[in-house]
């Protein structure tokens, strides 16, 4: 029996949620866990629905963990990794964009004119006069490079690397 | 039976109950689901049980085979291997010493008072 469209994305975006956080898990047993899921999702939902079928299952997270914690090893998660990395760059990124813009306010009020800044071991250059606005940034910043790195490193729990990554229970 | 269950006490018992289903019977997850709860635990969530089969099946108590499915791609069954019977017998014997103390606390309550 085919699914209707609706529940086959509503059970492909549980499913997406699902992989991100089964990430720890090897491959192949990640693959066959979703394999499983999504046929008993398919065989719940014939019975219950796939709305019902998918809140039987519990939020995406607490379900991983619940797979998660029947390892007897977890790995790394580098997915969450670069979405931890990620975050940091976006957050870096939101202030800077604060910082220059606080440059060319400043300089608009006075008059317009060229003005030079460093933002975390950045260069800044911001150029504002009526005409327009106008920025340049060049260099390299360690700490964010640093604050990347480290941010990549605790979202992806890479200590497991070292630890072995005891399983939760 | 009442829902309202210690959830470590559930997930304590759950290994012993799914291996001893399935001892009478292979089925694949969901179906597994739908017989707990004929059995009485109307609240087991499938996001219990899915997760204990696979742990059971990694620890060597439960092997299972692909069977085609007409809901999809094919169907997971799962049986108990002979560790498995062997644990379920065990812990069968522990469950029922337990409660075999359970009740005798009972009773000597009752009996005090």
């Amino acid at each position: 029996m085919t699914l209707p469209l609706a529940d086959r994305i509503r059970r492909w975006s549980y499913l997406q949620d699902v992989e991100l956080w089964l990430d720890p898990m090897p491959g192949r047993r990640r693959r066959e866990v979703l394999r499983e899921l999504r046929t008993n999702l398919a065989d719940a939902a014939q019975d219950v629905g796939m709305a019902r079928a998918i809140e039987d299952l519990g939020k995406p997270r607490a379900l991983a963990r619940s797979y998660l914690d029947t390892e007897p090893r977890r790995r790394p998660s580098w997915s969450l990794g670069v979405l931890g990395a990620g975050a940091v760059l976006a957050v870096a990124l939101l202030a800077l964009m604060a910082y220059a813009a606080g440059m060319a306010d400043t300089l608009l009020a006075t008059g317009g004119g060229t003005a030079t800044g460093g933002f975390l071991g950045l260069r800044v250059v911001t150029e504002a006069s009526e005409n327009g606005l106008g920025w340049e940034v060049s260099g390299w910043s360690w700490a964010l490079s640093i604050a990347t790195v480290l941010g990549f490193l605790l979202a992806s729990a890479s200590w497991r690397l070292v630890t072995g990554g005891r399983s939760g229970g | 039976m009442s829902d309202a269950r210690d959830p470590q006490l559930l997930k304590g018992v759950l290994p012993m109950l799914v291996i001893g289903l399935l001892g009478a019977a292979e089925s694949y997850g969901y179906e597994l689901v739908t017989r707990l709860r004929t059995a009485g635990l109307d609240g087991i969530a499938p996001g219990t049980v899915y997760p204990t089969l696979t742990r059971l099946e990694r620890e060597g108590r439960l092997t299972s085979r692909l069977v085609p499915s007409p809901s999809g791609p094919a169907r997971k069954y799962y049986r108990p291997t002979p560790a498995g019977e062997a644990y379920y017998a065990s812990a069968l014997a522990a469950w029922d010493e337990l409660g075999a103390v359970v009740g005798a606390v009972a009773t000597r309550r009752e009996d005090d008072r």
